[in-house]
């Protein structure tokens, strides 16, 4: 491993942990086999799947080092976490919160336009806080 | 006559589902992708000319979410699109 790339992969992986939103939603193969999928909104691009929830996210978390550290190499913006507050999805109808056993993330199910994608059942948004409590319904 | 990718991404267009990741990788490198490794089975396309065009695809032997082949279509409409005002451009 060289200097520069040690250096890169130190910095995407400090850049990494600023706490991206993270939306999950639900697919199914042609198998018939229920198939998880994870993505940063911000980090258009980078999408992990998984056979489960955690397997998803496990990916997601494995990929968003890489999809990082390859925009620095390339000289490219890593574009920051969306602020806070924000919210995406298109949303006139409530948010819902969903119990998880997954520390520290905070779930709302997110009323989307791409969740209506082919076999394409549920979208859900986490956002990482730094404390687990529940959002309002 | 149809190149062997322009057939690959009218397949992507009528069906997101079925796709295996060597099917997708070879969808992106007929349109100009370069493929670089990524951790855990996992590589990282994205185009030479249009750099900011980028994504994931995860190299295990299963099938692909659908996701993945509708974001590969949309990534090279937009290089296709690019190329064509770069085109006009000049």
């Amino acid at each position: 491993m060289n200097e520069r790339h040690a250096q890169l992969w130190a910095k995407a992986q400090e850049l990494a942990g600023r706490g991206y939103a993270t939306i999950i939603s639900n697919d199914t193969l042609s198998s018939g086999e229920t198939i998880y999928l994870a993505e940063h909104p911000e980090l258009v691009g980078c999408l992990a799947q998984g056979h489960s929830v955690e397997d998803a996210l496990q990916n997601l978390q494995m990929i968003t080092v890489d999809f990082i550290y390859y925009l620095l190499e390339d000289g490219l913006d890593v574009p920051d976490p969306a602020a806070s507050e924000t919210v995406t999805g298109s949303s006139s109808v409530p948010l819902k919160t969903v119990q998880l056993t997954i520390p520290l993330l905070s779930v709302q199910e997110v009323p989307d336009e791409s969740s209506l994608d082919e076999g394409s059942d549920t979208k859900m948004q986490f956002r990482q806080v730094h404390d687990t409590h529940s959002l309002p319904a | 006559m149809p190149s062997n990718a322009d057939k690959l991404l009218s397949k992507a267009r009528q069906s997101k589902a079925g796709w295996m990741p060597d099917d997708l990788l070879m969808l992106y490198k007929g349109f100009g992708f370069m493929i670089r490794d990524a951790s855990g089975s996992h590589k990282l396309v994205s185009h030479p000319r249009f750099p900011a065009i980028r994504a994931i695809v995860p190299v295990h032997p299963k099938e692909l979410g659908k996701k993945y082949v509708a974001d590969a279509v949309k990534n090279i409409d937009l290089v296709l699109k690019l190329e064509k005002e770069a085109r006009e451009d000049e």
